[in-house]
């Protein structure tokens, strides 16, 4: 029998501080943040019920989001426009719900990221940098310490930088696909020749994330 | 003052572990701001946030002061060494979860001691605050450093490091305390000396170490009803996984069955209940308020709780529906509890916990542990039909009159357990022991008994190691190096400050942490104070550190209970007797 589903995406932000609480946390709040509203969620069968959530690609700890999303399934229609502010009120300062929509089963996927890292630098310093990487054939980095290498050059969509109030503002899009993600930190860090440190100091904000067909 | 914590989040939580720690914000957390007119209390707990955080006596200290509009709670807990670094090469000082306040400028900072091995994370603490260590090297300035907790039943070793500390249930003397604060704040500003001995005079329970003439008894404060708080109570949801990641309901306080080795069942005598009533009520609202999805009732032992069958058959019928599971940690090994257990867990069995404490009967009746090796095998063998898959068993080593039999006896009844799981579980099962190793604890029958070398522990580890083995079987025994340290400071002196301020100098850190504990600090600490640590052990006759420390157990009963011990006589629960055993908690 075929019943009816009732699937749902909440599309939320992560700044400030809350910037370092990590993905798996995140999923804590948000689990206790809907139950907490009252929103009946959606179990799976067998021994050990889950319920049925799954979340976008993870945000590096110390990423800001502003368009983050998580799906989720109930077992009743749900009136989401209220649901928004009950949702906000279980959650903590810096996590907030912008929007929930209904979304189909087979969604897109998601394909790559789009970043904002806010540089500190000389712009003329940065544009370079830009320049010699974007005209590379390919660039083969390791991704961590004892991590696989990749060609980091495939990985990058699009690189640019604005300025913006005296800050450098870079703007980068990077894969998802298997094989092609590189950590935007780690990308800077070989760019523009810093420290690890200096790298982690930035700060990076997620500004969308890119879905689509997947090409095979 | 606030500290600059943009400046922190820019430039130091990236670089330390689990950051989240260290930013407050959560759901609950006061949204006071900071003001001079209130009395401000910073709750300082010497443990990492994630363990602070489940701790219950927190939390409810944390609701009842915030609910006055007068006083101020926030929150700090021991950065970990990476962040200690960090502050430290910023020179940033450390600072609340709430208004990120520099811990200087409260007018009072409040230590939760919980175990014995936290005081080098108190003076990390301190240091990292500028808070000078020793209560006479504060001047009015600085903030009323205090202390409560269990730990504090015994605070010889560590008072100079506290102004006044709270001896019992915090819950009412805290708030007298700072109404006290409140009142007396000019006479604090003028003459710290004269405001403290003033304290100890005006609020019961208020022991102030530093007193010219030595304390008179200092009673502690018990609670005599225990209830659910108003209904404005509020559970502050940690940021990051805590120990305890569900609403923890308080059910009973203390516990009668008389254990002679057991700390916590003396000192929280007579035994109060809190009405199930109120407990119901309680957990469906922390449950509604907070989205977890699991409630546990805590106590020392809840099988005991009057009623507790109908309690959690209330509490399942009420949560069921809702796939919230209901928890019940600390049972007896009976048959009556395996069935509480199995009721409030229809799926997901993880595991159960026996404490048989001794391998035998014979040793059992010394520590008053009112078992049989015949109930605990059946206990064993009806957890594993009713589904469960692993038995956690405790066991202890290094008891008083223990022989070389005793401790072997612990590997036979191993065996025979594991037998009986074999039996009576297809399938998969496995049992897990923890051995620990006694320690003579203040306000017990056993504060006068000898502490095992370390040496004679590690060979009674061997023993049972080498006496039992199965692939299902794993034994993992205490550190006895620790539970050395632990010894000296459950019943040294105010010499000890000197040795604990020289470890701490020496980089002792988290040393309730086995990865960081380092016995040879602490050992080179005594040796350069000049105090042997072996001397620190206690006579009847002798006069004991804490003797001026009253937790409503007479030293009398204690007395009659070693001597019963040494006879291998039992004492009954003088809540299933109905018969009073004349401890004197009551009176």
């Amino acid at each position: 029998m075929e019943t009816q589903e009732y699937r749902y995406r909440i599309i939320y932000e992560k700044k400030g501080a809350v910037r370092f609480v990590s993905h798996l946390d995140l999923g804590r709040i948000f689990m206790r943040a809907l139950r907490a509203s009252g929103i009946n969620l959606k179990f799976s069968q067998g021994y050990n019920p889950h319920p049925r959530v799954s979340f976008c690609p993870p945000l590096p700890l110390g990423f800001e989001g502003i368009c983050e999303y998580m799906d989720f399934e109930t077992v009743e229609e749900l009136d989401y426009v209220p649901a928004v502010a009950s949702v906000n009120n279980h959650l903590p300062a810096g996590i907030r719900v912008n929007q929930i929509e209904k979304v189909e089963r087979k969604a897109q996927q998601p394909l790559s990221s789009r970043y904002v890292v806010k540089m500190v630098g000389e712009g003329k310093f940065i544009r370079n940098s830009i320049e010699i990487f974007l005209k590379m054939d390919d660039c083969r980095l390791r991704v961590k310490p004892g991590g696989k290498v990749v060609d980091v050059r495939k990985s990058v969509k699009s690189l640019s930088f604005i300025k913006e109030n005296g800050e450098i503002l870079l703007d980068m899009e990077i894969s998802l696909s298997q094989g092609e993600y590189i950590n935007p930190r780690r990308l800077v860090e070989h760019i523009f020749n810093k420290s690890e440190r200096d790298v982690l100091n930035l700060v990076i904000s997620r500004q969308e994330i890119i879905y689509g067909e997947k090409n095979v | 003052m606030p500290t600059c914590f943009d400046l922190i989040e820019r430039s130091i939580l990236p670089h330390v572990k689990k950051p989240a720690r260290y930013i407050g914000g959560e759901i609950n957390a006061s949204k006071k701001g900071f003001s001079p007119d209130r009395v401000n209390i910073c709750l300082a707990f010497p443990d990492i946030y994630e363990i602070g955080m489940s701790h219950l006596g927190l939390k409810i200290l944390y609701n009842i002061i915030n609910d006055k509009d007068c006083f101020s709670v926030e929150r700090v807990f021991c950065p970990w060494t990476d962040m200690e670094k960090e502050l430290r090469d910023n020179s940033i000082p450390l600072f609340s979860l709430e208004n990120k306040v520099r811990l200087k400028d409260f007018d009072v900072i409040g230590f939760s001691l919980q175990y014995e091995l936290c005081m080098s994370n108190v003076l990390t603490m301190l240091d990292l605050a500028g808070i000078p260590f020793k209560s006479e090297d504060r001047d009015s300035e600085f903030p009323l450093v205090i202390a409560g907790g269990s730990s504090v039943c015994q605070p010889e070793p560590f008072v100079k490091f506290f102004d006044v500390i709270v001896l019992g249930d915090g819950e009412h003397v805290i708030l007298e305390f700072l109404e006290w604060v409140k009142r007396e704040r000019k006479l604090l500003k003028e003459d710290k000396v004269k405001a403290l001995e003033k304290l100890a005079s005006e609020i019961e329970s208020a022991y102030v170490p530093s007193l010219a003439k030595p304390p008179r008894q200092v009673r502690r404060r018990k609670l005599r009803v225990l209830e659910s708080y108003s209904c404005d109570e509020k559970l502050i949801v940690p940021h990051i996984q805590s120990v305890h990641n569900r609403v923890v309901i308080e059910i009973m306080r203390g516990c009668s069955r008389g254990c002679r080795f057991c700390q916590p069942g003396m000192i929280s005598r007579p035994v109060v209940e809190k009405p199930a009533k109120g407990i119901i009520a309680e957990a469906v609202r922390k449950i509604e308020d907070t989205g977890f999805e699991e409630v546990s009732l805590l106590s020392l032992s809840a099988g005991d709780y009057s009623g507790i069958k109908e309690l959690l058959g209330d509490l399942v019928s009420v949560f069921d529906k809702k796939s919230i599971s209901v928890g019940l940690p600390s049972l007896r090994a009976d048959t009556f509890c395996i069935d509480l257990a199995s009721f409030v867990r229809k799926v997901r069995k993880t595991g159960i916990t026996f404490a048989p404490e001794a391998g035998n009967e014979r040793l059992r009746k010394i520590i008053n542990k009112d078992l049989t090796d015949r109930e605990i095998i059946e206990a064993a063998g009806y957890a594993f039909s009713k589904g469960w898959n692993l038995i956690k068993l405790y066991f202890m080593v290094g008891l008083p009159r223990e022989t070389d039999e005793d401790v072997l006896s612990i590997g036979s009844l191993i065996e025979k357990i594991i037998k009986v799981a074999k039996q009576n579980k297809k399938g998969r099962m496995s049992v897990n022991v923890t051995i620990s190793n006694f320690v003579p604890k203040a306000h017990t029958p056993f504060q006068w008994e000898n502490m095992n070398s370390i040496d004679e522990l590690r060979r009674k580890h061997r023993l049972i190691r080498n006496s039992v083995r199965c692939k299902n079987l794993k034994i993992s025994c205490h550190d006895p190096e620790m539970s050395y340290l632990e010894s000296v400071f459950a019943r040294g002196g105010r010499s000890l400050a000197d040795v604990i301020l020289k470890a701490w100098e020496k980089g002792a850190r988290f040393d309730q942490w086995n990865d960081i504990f380092d016995f040879g600090i602490w050992k080179s600490s005594f040796d350069e104070t000049g105090i042997d640590m072996s001397s620190l052990s206690c006579k009847p006759g002798d006069k004991l550190p804490w003797s001026h420390i009253d937790y409503g157990v007479k030293q009398g009963f204690l007395i009659t209970e070693r001597q019963k011990a040494l006879k291998g006589e039992m004492t009954p629960d003088c809540r299933i007797s109905k018969e009073c055993t004349g401890c004197g908690a009551c009176d």
